[in-house]
């Protein structure tokens, strides 16, 4: 069965622009960096993002104000995960949003789904 | 390719036919027919056998089904490609309920990769016609005299000569049956299955059931095809409530909980577990290192997608196909892993391509690919001599896949018997960096770096099997130390497991997994509205450990012991060299204690018996005995 569109549809342009010619390259280059994953990235239009260093919640308000669209589906608009996987320097997995995130340190998102 | 051209029409050559004698079906419940169909291609005969409801009801279906009656009808110890050894395609409740991502059926046979149980499950319209054969499961038995087509409807089941099919290509054989059969639908095998390739799948109308090579049990019994249709629909018990539950479900599908498998199909996998560590390079020996980047689902959407593709009755449609040099290809996380990452192969083109014939010729991506991995460390240290994998040549991907599937000089010989005969070949030193559990090729999640997936991969029946586990949902939830879990994480990757179990019985797609707001309770919905029985979230999670029950004691009939349950050496040796996980090595004492804990938690003894009380607990104990699978050791 082809399937045509998409209810909850990226527009094609929208994934070669987020893909493609670093337009969303860092905006403030010293501090935390943030990467987008999966179809975060594609509804954040970017694939990453420099952020000023904080605890974790500070690090995602700062995410969602910057990427107003991840809200509600990916994180609240105060920056609390939803169906969202936040992973710390590529390893440690978490939903502490006290905890600190100092310059040079990095955040992943991506979606919860992992299976594959 | 050979074998891939058009086949010419001839008129079809009926070898037998028979009448399944009619019992009555299942009395007082929907979503079942209560009989299964034994199929004997050596007599050319049929038998119809009786299902109950407290059987049905036990099992449930699909999965569940399919190994319970393999544990019955394949005798223990029979070489998994001789006449006697049993396939049996299982059907569910769900199939044709208006619930979504239900179209699915699930093959079962002792693996001749592993010699040990494999269920694995396939999608489609194939499970709606066969279901509509008027059995809930098919089990072929025996060996035709010549290559055949097997013709199941509701009112008659003969098998046709097929030499003209022997040896096309999966993609020439649906053509050919599409124009014979208009308005069935089938199964098939490609070339590997019929040259009996130990990861050889089973093809239905472009998915396969990929693991454990069925593919190769259907092609030693001499069948291409199986084709199905009738009208025998069965009854919904409560069909209003099943629809307006299946809107309910449907409308949660279409959210932001699948998403991922929508917008990019599990190709999303490539780039986040590549940056987490855990996407294994170059036969396990890095993992996050490689510059793999343009192989993501985020890139590869952009640039070489050509179509989205659903299954039949599925809301989601997570099937995403990619342009290739020789046409397009269904492309998943696995397929990336297997033929690029674990091959050390960064050219996208020949990537794709070697994932169309693989679909092609009917091999499992996976274990094609981790054999070809492994085969390229084993020629690099010298320990194999074949001089076409020698100096990584670029481009050679697709030909070392072709001559796999087709069996072709020593290349097609020694890797399609995949990674585990390959190493005993080669030595002990191969066999300690040999990826595989039981026989099974590991799938793209580095134990390392993801040790609950390594214990879940170590346990399951099947061998390494990434379906059966989701270990991975543990190894990244949040809340302990991702590379020392401990008893807590094991408790959670049994929960996974079962839940596992349950929607491969049900069946449910696992895509829809995020979707069910209260597992258990959602399932017992479903499964109550369509049968009307009054089953509760209680019976279902007892239900998922019975199924897991059943697979290990396959195993232990066959002769297993918890010495299979371990990973490759190599990861108890070799610290990971870069990426975020550097340095982590597994702890062959802790992985032992959780192992341990794991058998307590499933209520096995500590080496890996199921104990008799635990039989007991689960309504098995007579079943058990009928069949010959109660181990007295184990207490
Ligand atoms: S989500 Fe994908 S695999 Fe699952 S039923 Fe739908 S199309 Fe098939």
């Amino acid at each position: 069965m082809e399937v045509e569109k998409d209810c909850f549809t990226c527009p094609r342009q929208a994934v070669s622009d987020v893909n493609g010619n670093g337009r969303d390259q860092t905006v403030i280059r010293a501090g935390v960096t943030v990467e987008f994953f999966g179809v975060v990235r594609l509804v954040a239009g970017r694939r990453r993002l420099d952020v000023k260093p904080g605890s974790l919640g500070d690090v995602l308000r700062q995410v969602v104000e910057q990427c107003p669209t991840l809200a509600p589906a990916y994180l609240t608009s105060t920056g609390r995960p939803n169906q969202c996987q936040v992973v710390l320097n590529g390893l440690l997995v978490t939903d502490d949003l006290s905890r600190r995130v100092s310059e040079g340190e990095s955040v992943l998102l991506t979606t919860l789904d992992l299976g594959g | 390719m050979s074998g891939a051209g058009e086949i010419p029409r001839t008129q079809p050559n009926v070898l037998w036919s028979a009448v399944p004698d009619g019992t009555a079906a299942v009395q007082g419940c929907g979503g079942y027919h209560g009989r299964y169909l034994i199929i004997d291609l050596t007599r050319g005969a049929v038998q119809v056998c009786t299902l109950g409801q407290e059987e049905l009801r036990r099992v449930v279906g699909g999965a569940g089904l399919g190994v319970y009656l393999l544990l019955r009808h394949n005798p223990p110890d029979v070489d998994p490609l001789a006449s006697d050894s049993c396939l049996v395609i299982a059907f569910s409740p769900l199939v044709g309920s208006p619930f979504t991502t239900t179209a699915k059926f699930a093959i079962a046979a002792k693996s001749p990769l592993t010699e040990r149980c494999c269920d694995s499950l396939c999608s489609s319209a194939f499970a709606l016609a066969g279901k509509r054969t008027g059995f809930d499961a098919l089990v072929i038995k025996g060996v035709a005299d010549q290559p055949c087509v097997l013709v199941v409807s509701d009112r008659e089941v003969h098998a046709l000569a097929a030499p003209e099919l022997w040896g096309t290509t999966v993609s020439a054989c649906d053509r050919h049956l599409a124009a014979r059969y208009p308005g069935r639908e089938w199964v098939t095998i490609g070339p590997a299955g019929e040259r009996l390739v130990r990861f050889a799948t089973i093809q239905h109308d472009g998915r396969h059931a990929g693991r454990g090579g069925l593919g190769a049990v259907m092609g030693s019994k001499r069948l291409k095809a199986v084709v199905v249709s009738g009208n025998c629909f069965t009854r919904i018990a409560e069909p209003e409530s099943a629809g307006r539950l299946a809107r309910e479900l449907a409308a949660r599908s279409l959210g932001p909980a699948t998403a991922k498998y929508r917008l990019l199909g599990t190709v999303a996998n490539v780039a986040f577990l590549r940056r987490v560590g855990a996407l294994p390079e170059r036969n396990f020996r890095s993992a996050g290192v490689e510059p793999l980047e343009h192989f993501s689902g985020e890139d590869l959407l952009g640039e070489q997608r050509v179509a989205r593709k659903s299954c039949a009755a599925c809301t989601i449609g997570c099937e995403h196909r990619f342009r290739t040099a020789g046409g397009e290809a269904r492309v998943e996380y696995e397929t990336i892993y297997a033929l690029a990452a674990a091959c050390g192969r960064q050219d996208l083109d020949e990537v794709l391509e070697a994932a169309r014939l693989c679909d092609e010729l009917g091999l499992d991506t996976i274990s094609t690919g981790v054999t070809i991995g492994f085969a390229l460390e084993c020629v690099e240290r010298g320990w194999l001599r074949l001089p076409e994998m020698a100096g990584h040549v670029r481009g050679a991907l697709p030909g070392w896949v072709e001559a796999i599937g087709l069996k072709m000089g020593d290349l097609g010989e020694l890797l399609g018997e995949g990674v585990r005969r390959l190493a005993a070949r080669l030595g002990p030193e191969a066999e300690n960096i040999a990826p595989h559990v039981k026989g099974l090729e590991l799938p793209g999640y580095e134990p390392r770096a993801m040790p609950m997936m390594g214990l879940g991969l170590a346990v399951t029946a099947r061998g390494a099997d990434h379906n059966r586990t989701s270990g991975y949902e543990v190894d990244l939830s949040p809340g302990h130390d991702r590379l020392a879990p401990g008893f807590e994480q094991v408790a959670a990757l049994v929960e996974q497991e079962n839940r596992a179990a349950l929607m491969d019985s049900l069946i449910l797609c696992k895509f829809l997994r995020r979707a069910l707001t209260d597992f258990y309770a959602d399932c017992a919905a479903m499964l109550r509205t369509v049968t009307g029985w009054d089953v509760t979230s209680g019976e279902l999670r007892e239900v998922a450990e019975r199924v897991v029950t059943l697979r290990r004691l396959f195993n232990t009939r066959e002769g297993a012991d918890c010495s299979e349950d371990t990973l490759p050496d190599r990861f108890f040796r070799e610290p990971l060299s870069g990426g975020p996980a550097a340095g982590a090595v597994l702890d062959r004492s802790r992985f032992y204690r959780l192992r341990a804990h794991y058998y307590a938690l499933r209520g096995w003894s500590p080496d890996g018996l199921v104990r008799l009380d635990t039989l007991q607990r689960l309504s098995l104990l007579p079943f058990a005995e009928a069949v010959g699978a109660v181990c007295t050791r184990a207490q």
